[in-house]
Protein backbone atom coordinates (compact mmCIF):
# COMPACT_ATOMS: atom_id res chain seq x y z
CA UNK A 1 0.00 0.00 0.00
CA UNK A 2 3.04 2.62 0.48
CA UNK A 3 4.65 0.84 -2.09
CA UNK A 4 1.68 2.01 -4.62
CA UNK A 5 1.16 5.40 -2.77
CA UNK A 6 5.03 6.37 -3.30
CA UNK A 7 4.71 5.28 -7.33
CA UNK A 8 1.58 7.43 -7.65
CA UNK A 9 3.78 10.16 -5.48
CA UNK A 10 6.19 9.77 -7.61
CA UNK A 11 3.77 10.16 -10.96
CA UNK A 12 2.55 12.97 -9.78
CA UNK A 13 5.91 14.70 -9.24
CA UNK A 14 6.41 13.58 -12.84
CA UNK A 15 3.55 15.11 -14.14
CA UNK A 16 4.10 18.65 -12.33
CA UNK A 17 7.62 18.89 -13.91
CA UNK A 18 6.40 18.04 -17.04
CA UNK A 19 3.53 20.93 -16.47
CA UNK A 20 6.78 23.13 -15.59
CA UNK A 21 8.80 22.88 -18.29
CA UNK A 22 6.35 22.52 -20.98
CA UNK A 23 3.86 25.35 -20.17
CA UNK A 24 4.13 28.59 -22.21
CA UNK A 25 2.14 30.17 -19.53
CA UNK A 26 4.66 30.85 -16.45
CA UNK A 27 1.65 31.33 -14.12
CA UNK A 28 1.46 27.32 -14.72
CA UNK A 29 4.78 26.64 -15.05
CA UNK A 30 4.69 27.91 -11.05
CA UNK A 31 2.17 25.84 -10.53
CA UNK A 32 3.83 23.16 -11.59
CA UNK A 33 6.65 23.84 -9.55
CA UNK A 34 4.70 23.80 -6.71
CA UNK A 35 2.87 20.66 -7.58
CA UNK A 36 6.27 18.92 -7.73
CA UNK A 37 7.16 20.26 -4.20
CA UNK A 38 3.60 19.24 -2.75
CA UNK A 39 4.52 15.49 -4.00
CA UNK A 40 8.06 16.45 -2.20
CA UNK A 41 5.83 16.56 0.53
CA UNK A 42 3.92 13.67 0.22
CA UNK A 43 6.88 11.18 0.01
CA UNK A 44 8.78 12.90 2.70
CA UNK A 45 5.49 11.77 4.88
CA UNK A 46 5.78 8.22 3.59
CA UNK A 47 9.81 7.80 4.33
CA UNK A 48 8.93 8.76 8.06
CA UNK A 49 10.36 12.49 7.94
CA UNK A 50 7.18 14.39 9.17
CA UNK A 51 9.47 17.57 10.22
CA UNK A 52 11.00 17.78 6.59
CA UNK A 53 7.49 17.23 5.42
CA UNK A 54 6.64 20.23 7.31
CA UNK A 55 9.53 22.03 6.30
CA UNK A 56 8.98 21.45 2.77
CA UNK A 57 5.14 22.47 2.64
CA UNK A 58 5.95 25.39 4.43
CA UNK A 59 9.31 27.09 1.89
CA UNK A 60 8.63 24.68 -1.03
CA UNK A 61 4.87 24.55 -1.45
CA UNK A 62 4.01 27.96 -0.07
CA UNK A 63 6.97 30.72 0.21
CA UNK A 64 9.42 29.38 -2.91
CA UNK A 65 6.23 29.31 -4.99
CA UNK A 66 5.48 32.91 -3.60
CA UNK A 67 8.40 33.80 -4.28
CA UNK A 68 8.33 32.82 -7.90
CA UNK A 69 4.76 34.71 -8.44
CA UNK A 70 6.52 37.75 -7.36
CA UNK A 71 9.06 37.19 -10.28
CA UNK A 72 5.99 36.37 -12.57
CA UNK A 73 4.36 39.35 -11.51
CA UNK A 74 7.04 41.75 -12.39
CA UNK A 75 8.28 40.17 -15.71
CA UNK A 76 4.88 39.13 -17.30
CA UNK A 77 3.13 35.49 -17.82
CA UNK A 78 4.61 34.78 -21.09
CA UNK A 79 7.76 32.61 -22.15
CA UNK A 80 10.26 34.54 -24.13
CA UNK A 81 9.81 32.32 -27.22
CA UNK A 82 13.33 33.43 -28.42
CA UNK A 83 14.69 31.80 -25.41
CA UNK A 84 13.16 28.34 -26.80
CA UNK B 1 43.22 -0.03 -41.70
CA UNK B 2 42.77 3.90 -41.54
CA UNK B 3 45.72 6.49 -42.95
CA UNK B 4 45.44 7.89 -39.25
CA UNK B 5 47.46 6.04 -36.66
CA UNK B 6 46.22 5.06 -33.82
CA UNK B 7 47.79 7.20 -31.32
CA UNK B 8 46.47 10.70 -33.23
CA UNK B 9 42.70 8.97 -32.67
CA UNK B 10 43.27 8.25 -29.31
CA UNK B 11 45.46 10.77 -26.62
CA UNK B 12 47.14 9.15 -24.61
CA UNK B 13 46.47 11.50 -21.59
CA UNK B 14 42.72 11.24 -21.81
CA UNK B 15 42.72 7.75 -21.66
CA UNK B 16 45.35 7.84 -18.52
CA UNK B 17 42.95 10.13 -16.60
CA UNK B 18 39.68 7.46 -17.92
CA UNK B 19 41.74 4.85 -16.44
CA UNK B 20 42.59 6.77 -13.44
CA UNK B 21 39.21 7.53 -12.46
CA UNK B 22 38.25 4.33 -13.55
CA UNK B 23 40.22 2.69 -10.71
CA UNK B 24 39.37 5.65 -8.39
CA UNK B 25 35.92 4.63 -8.76
CA UNK B 26 36.53 0.72 -8.49
CA UNK B 27 38.64 1.15 -4.97
CA UNK B 28 35.57 3.70 -3.82
CA UNK B 29 33.41 1.20 -4.92
CA UNK B 30 35.78 -1.87 -3.29
CA UNK B 31 35.99 0.84 0.50
CA UNK B 32 32.11 1.47 -0.19
CA UNK B 33 30.50 -2.26 -0.84
CA UNK B 34 31.15 -3.41 2.68
CA UNK B 35 29.00 -1.03 4.64
CA UNK B 36 25.58 -2.27 5.71
CA UNK B 37 25.84 -5.74 4.38
CA UNK B 38 25.83 -6.92 7.80
CA UNK B 39 23.43 -4.68 9.20
CA UNK B 40 25.30 -2.39 10.42
CA UNK B 41 23.87 0.79 11.26
CA UNK B 42 25.50 1.93 14.23
CA UNK B 43 25.68 6.04 13.05
CA UNK B 44 25.23 9.53 14.75
CA UNK B 45 21.58 8.66 14.84
CA UNK B 46 21.61 5.80 16.31
CA UNK B 47 23.54 7.14 19.39
CA UNK B 48 21.59 10.71 19.34
CA UNK B 49 18.01 8.76 19.72
CA UNK B 50 19.37 6.34 22.25
CA UNK B 51 20.25 9.30 24.86
CA UNK B 52 17.39 11.10 23.69
CA UNK B 53 15.46 10.55 26.62
CA UNK B 54 17.72 13.18 28.61
CA UNK B 55 17.20 16.25 27.19
CA UNK B 56 13.25 15.09 27.76
CA UNK B 57 11.86 16.16 24.26
CA UNK B 58 9.60 14.30 22.79
CA UNK B 59 10.35 15.10 19.09
CA UNK B 60 13.73 13.50 19.06
CA UNK B 61 14.17 15.84 15.44
CA UNK B 62 14.04 18.99 18.06
CA UNK B 63 16.50 17.75 20.47
CA UNK B 64 18.84 17.03 17.67
CA UNK B 65 18.41 20.91 16.15
CA UNK B 66 18.12 22.52 19.21
CA UNK B 67 19.99 21.27 22.30
CA UNK B 68 22.79 18.53 20.06
CA UNK B 69 23.20 20.66 16.93
CA UNK B 70 22.29 23.84 18.02
CA UNK B 71 25.38 25.60 17.21
CA UNK B 72 24.47 24.81 13.44
CA UNK B 73 21.25 26.08 14.22
CA UNK B 74 22.57 29.64 15.26
CA UNK B 75 24.52 29.57 11.68
CA UNK B 76 21.12 28.66 9.76
CA UNK B 77 19.82 31.36 10.93
CA UNK B 78 22.71 33.42 10.44
CA UNK B 79 22.87 32.41 6.83
CA UNK B 80 19.26 33.56 6.81
CA UNK B 81 19.45 36.66 8.02
CA UNK B 82 22.50 37.32 5.50
CA UNK B 83 19.63 36.61 3.11
CA UNK B 84 17.24 39.04 3.86
CA UNK B 85 19.90 41.73 4.03
CA UNK B 86 21.33 40.86 0.26
CA UNK B 87 17.30 40.93 -0.85
CA UNK B 88 16.75 44.19 1.09
CA UNK B 89 20.04 45.66 -0.11
CA UNK B 90 18.88 44.34 -3.92
CA UNK B 91 15.53 45.73 -3.56
CA UNK B 92 15.58 48.73 -1.99
CA UNK B 93 18.26 50.34 -3.08
CA UNK B 94 16.62 50.70 -6.40
CA UNK B 95 12.95 51.96 -4.57
CA UNK B 96 15.60 54.43 -3.26
CA UNK B 97 16.92 55.63 -6.74
CA UNK B 98 13.49 55.56 -8.78
CA UNK B 99 11.59 57.01 -5.71
CA UNK B 100 11.00 60.52 -7.52
CA UNK B 101 9.14 58.53 -10.41
CA UNK B 102 6.03 58.15 -10.18
CA UNK B 103 5.28 54.51 -9.98
CA UNK B 104 2.00 52.84 -11.64
CA UNK B 105 -0.57 52.15 -8.64
CA UNK B 106 -0.86 48.52 -7.59
CA UNK B 107 -4.47 47.24 -8.86
CA UNK B 108 -6.79 46.91 -6.21
CA UNK B 109 -7.47 42.98 -5.33
CA UNK B 110 -10.59 41.58 -6.05
CA UNK B 111 -13.19 40.63 -3.41
CA UNK B 112 -12.62 36.88 -3.43
CA UNK B 113 -8.94 37.73 -2.02
CA UNK B 114 -9.65 40.35 0.13
CA UNK B 115 -12.49 37.68 2.00
CA UNK B 116 -10.08 34.69 1.90
CA UNK B 117 -7.54 36.25 3.76
CA UNK B 118 -9.82 37.91 6.31
CA UNK B 119 -10.66 34.32 6.98
CA UNK B 120 -7.80 32.86 6.40
CA UNK B 121 -5.30 35.39 8.60
CA UNK B 122 -6.30 34.82 11.98
CA UNK B 123 -5.81 31.08 11.07
CA UNK B 124 -2.56 30.90 9.88
CA UNK B 125 -1.27 33.09 12.30
CA UNK B 126 -3.00 30.77 15.34
CA UNK B 127 -1.26 27.65 13.14
CA UNK B 128 1.71 28.84 13.12
CA UNK B 129 2.36 30.13 16.65
CA UNK B 130 1.12 26.43 17.45
CA UNK B 131 3.84 24.88 15.42
CA UNK B 132 6.72 27.12 17.03
CA UNK B 133 5.21 26.46 21.04
CA UNK B 134 4.99 22.50 19.99
CA UNK B 135 8.01 22.12 18.92
CA UNK B 136 9.89 19.86 20.76
CA UNK B 137 6.53 17.79 20.89
CA UNK B 138 5.34 17.03 17.59
CA UNK B 139 6.95 17.83 14.15
CA UNK B 140 7.50 21.15 13.73
CA UNK B 141 9.53 24.29 15.24
CA UNK B 142 10.43 27.34 14.81
CA UNK B 143 11.56 27.70 11.13
CA UNK B 144 8.40 26.29 9.97
CA UNK B 145 6.02 27.76 12.11
CA UNK B 146 8.39 31.29 11.38
CA UNK B 147 7.41 30.81 7.18
CA UNK B 148 3.77 30.43 8.35
CA UNK B 149 3.61 33.43 10.46
CA UNK B 150 5.49 34.96 7.65
CA UNK B 151 2.87 33.93 4.89
CA UNK B 152 0.21 34.81 6.86
CA UNK B 153 1.75 38.63 6.72
CA UNK B 154 2.19 38.19 3.56
CA UNK B 155 -0.91 37.20 2.39
CA UNK B 156 -2.23 40.23 4.33
CA UNK B 157 -0.07 42.48 2.68
CA UNK B 158 -1.12 41.07 -0.76
CA UNK B 159 -5.12 41.21 -0.10
CA UNK B 160 -4.78 44.87 1.87
CA UNK B 161 -2.37 47.28 -0.02
CA UNK B 162 -2.44 49.75 3.42
CA UNK B 163 -0.94 47.33 5.16
CA UNK B 164 2.49 47.64 5.54
CA UNK B 165 5.32 46.19 7.59
CA UNK B 166 7.33 48.55 9.51
CA UNK B 167 11.00 47.48 9.15
CA UNK B 168 12.10 49.37 11.58
CA UNK B 169 9.85 47.42 13.88
CA UNK B 170 10.62 43.62 12.17
CA UNK B 171 14.57 44.27 12.80
CA UNK B 172 14.04 45.39 16.08
CA UNK B 173 12.12 42.45 16.85
CA UNK B 174 14.82 40.11 14.73
CA UNK B 175 17.79 40.99 16.43
CA UNK B 176 16.26 41.32 19.96
CA UNK B 177 15.53 37.21 19.41
CA UNK B 178 18.73 36.58 17.56
CA UNK B 179 20.49 38.24 20.65
CA UNK B 180 18.67 36.38 22.72
CA UNK B 181 19.21 33.13 21.22
CA UNK B 182 22.56 33.30 21.70
CA UNK B 183 22.12 34.79 25.49
CA UNK B 184 20.49 31.34 26.02
CA UNK B 185 23.43 29.38 24.77
CA UNK B 186 25.92 31.90 26.80
CA UNK B 187 23.82 31.19 29.84
CA UNK B 188 24.25 27.20 29.27
CA UNK B 189 27.97 28.12 28.94
CA UNK B 190 28.51 30.00 31.91
CA UNK B 191 26.57 28.48 34.24
CA UNK B 192 28.53 25.39 36.34
CA UNK B 193 25.70 22.96 35.85
CA UNK B 194 26.08 22.35 31.77
CA UNK B 195 29.04 24.42 31.16
CA UNK B 196 28.35 23.96 27.08
CA UNK B 197 27.05 26.24 24.74
CA UNK B 198 22.85 25.90 24.45
CA UNK B 199 23.42 23.52 27.22
CA UNK B 200 20.35 22.89 28.99
CA UNK B 201 20.63 24.77 32.78
CA UNK B 202 16.34 24.85 33.39
CA UNK B 203 15.32 21.67 34.94
CA UNK B 204 13.85 19.05 32.41
CA UNK B 205 12.86 16.09 34.09
CA UNK B 206 11.47 13.30 32.26
CA UNK B 207 8.59 12.16 33.97
CA UNK B 208 7.26 15.87 32.12
CA UNK B 209 8.53 14.21 28.89
CA UNK B 210 5.34 15.09 26.62
CA UNK B 211 4.09 18.13 28.32
CA UNK B 212 4.12 21.74 26.87
CA UNK B 213 6.23 22.95 29.97
CA UNK B 214 9.35 20.31 29.22
CA UNK B 215 12.31 20.02 28.00
CA UNK B 216 13.90 22.98 29.98
CA UNK B 217 15.54 25.95 27.82
CA UNK B 218 14.77 24.03 24.06
CA UNK B 219 11.00 25.59 23.56
CA UNK B 220 12.38 28.86 24.61
CA UNK B 221 14.98 28.69 22.16
CA UNK B 222 12.53 26.90 19.19
CA UNK B 223 10.84 30.17 20.18
CA UNK B 224 13.19 32.65 19.78
CA UNK B 225 13.50 30.93 16.66
CA UNK B 226 10.01 31.32 15.15
CA UNK B 227 9.95 34.77 15.73
CA UNK B 228 13.17 35.41 13.93
CA UNK B 229 12.78 33.00 11.08
CA UNK B 230 9.54 34.81 11.13
CA UNK B 231 10.67 38.11 11.14
CA UNK B 232 12.88 37.90 8.17
CA UNK B 233 11.07 35.69 6.12
CA UNK B 234 8.56 39.07 6.30
CA UNK B 235 10.96 41.50 5.66
CA UNK B 236 11.67 39.41 2.08
CA UNK B 237 7.97 39.35 1.00
CA UNK B 238 8.00 43.05 2.37
CA UNK B 239 10.44 44.01 -0.17
CA UNK B 240 9.85 42.37 -2.40
CA UNK B 241 6.61 43.43 -2.34
CA UNK B 242 7.39 47.21 -1.86
CA UNK B 243 9.50 47.37 -4.94
CA UNK B 244 6.24 48.02 -7.20
CA UNK B 245 4.08 49.33 -4.52
CA UNK B 246 3.63 52.78 -3.25
CA UNK B 247 5.54 53.93 -0.88
CA UNK B 248 4.03 54.19 2.62
CA UNK B 249 4.84 56.54 5.45
CA UNK B 250 5.84 54.02 7.88
CA UNK B 251 8.53 53.32 4.77
CA UNK B 252 8.87 56.53 4.07
CA UNK B 253 9.62 57.72 8.15
CA UNK B 254 12.92 55.29 8.32
CA UNK B 255 14.32 56.81 5.39
CA UNK B 256 13.65 60.24 4.80
CA UNK B 257 16.43 61.41 6.70
CA UNK B 258 18.86 59.64 4.27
Amino acid sequence: MTGLLALLLFAWMIAGAWIAITQDDLLQSVVGLSLVSLGAVGQFFLLQAPDVALTEAAIGVAAGSFVLLMGVRQLGRDEDKELK
Amino acid sequence: MTAVPLRKRVRVKTLLLVLLCGWLFAAHLGVLLQYGLDGQSASVGDALLARNAETASANAVTSVVVSYRGFDTLGEVTVLFLAATGIGLFFGGHGRAESHRPEPPMSPPNEMMVTGVRLLFPVLILLGVYVVLHGHLSPGGGFQGGVIIATAFFLRMLADPAFRLRHARIGLLESLSGSGFVLMGLLGLSLAGTATFLGNFLPHPVTEMGRLLSAGVIPIIYALVGVKVGAEVAAIFGDMLERRGQQSPGLLGDESDT
